[in-house]
């Protein structure tokens, strides 16, 4: 595996991003009372490592996020631990794609130009292949949001699944929040 | 999320009733909504109390209507926002709509 170019053209070295403290380890505050620290396995590192492989996809095919396994130094915590995965994962994917649509979304408000209709039926076209292939992988993306749609430099569209899970959202959240 | 999904986390059910797939095209509708008014329709989710902000909703559905783009495209974004799931096309019903419309 060679040495890659960024969408931003930067010059990047996969072996180097994997050793990052991120992919090796994390600590999640809740509230600011506990800590949460997690430690990913080996077999993530492998799989963080494909997907920095990955170059940015020609069509708009889902890609898929499978659920990892991952030690944790606590066990007193029902939040889903997968999510914290997710995130290093969507970090990873994420430097590939120039932006997201929620962004862009953000970005044209901002500067008040609007997407004009072609564009919106591309848009409407591959968030449709991205759901259609969801479902006959017989899974279901669940969470099709501006925020889980990666574009790139070419304008290209990739919809990601299970990137994106606010945690603040979580009832356990909530009711730890409420103590 | 699409309100029967919403209904269904309100109750708390432990396994979800709601039609995935039906409920995946409210979500790619919501998303078509936030692209043509750059607006962020999450907003529209009030999770404390488990409901969806329906007149704001309605706003959104009335300014995409007004707006300068085909009666087709309109339409089908607005299927793709039927509140009764069993209106709403899925996303292989979409792309077959849109069909014959490709080059």
């Amino acid at each position: 595996m060679g040495n890659q170019q960024t969408p931003r053209g930067e010059e990047r070295i996969p072996g180097n991003a994997v050793n990052h403290p991120l992919f090796s380890s994390a600590k999640l505050t809740i509230n600011k009372k506990m800590v949460v620290e997690y430690r990913f396995t080996e077999e993530f590192t492998e799989l963080a490592k494909k997907i920095y492989a990955l170059k940015p996809q020609e069509e708009s095919l889902p890609l898929l996020l499978p659920k990892m396994e991952m030690s944790h130094s606590e066990n007193f915590c029902s939040v889903d631990k997968s999510i914290n995965v997710r995130v290093a994962l969507a970090q990873l994917i994420y430097d590939f794609y120039r932006t997201t649509l929620r962004d862009e979304i953000a970005l044209r408000r901002e500067k008040k130009i609007s997407f004009d209709e072609t564009e919106l039926w591309f848009l409407l076209y591959h968030l449709a292949v991205g759901s259609a292939a969801f479902q006959r992988k017989k899974q279901k993306s669940g969470d099709i949001r501006p925020r889980n749609i990666l574009i790139d430099d070419k304008g290209s569209i990739a919809v990601v699944n299970h990137l994106s899970f606010p945690s603040e959202t979580t009832n356990y959240y909530k009711a730890l929040y409420k103590k | 999320l699409s309100p029967e999904e919403l209904a269904e986390l309100e109750l708390n059910t432990k396994y979800c009733k709601a039609d995935p797939v039906i409920s995946e095209a409210f979500s790619i509708g919501l998303t078509m909504l936030d692209a043509c008014l750059l607006v962020d329709c999450e907003e529209l989710y009030d999770f404390e109390n488990f409901s969806f902000k329906n007149y704001q909703f309605q706003d959104n559905l009335v300014a995409l209507k007004s707006m300068n783009l085909s009666p087709f495209f309109i339409k089908t974004v607005l299927n793709l926002l039927e509140v009764q799931c069993f209106n709403r096309p899925t996303a292989g019903e979409v792309l077959a709509i849109m069909q014959p419309y490709q080059r």
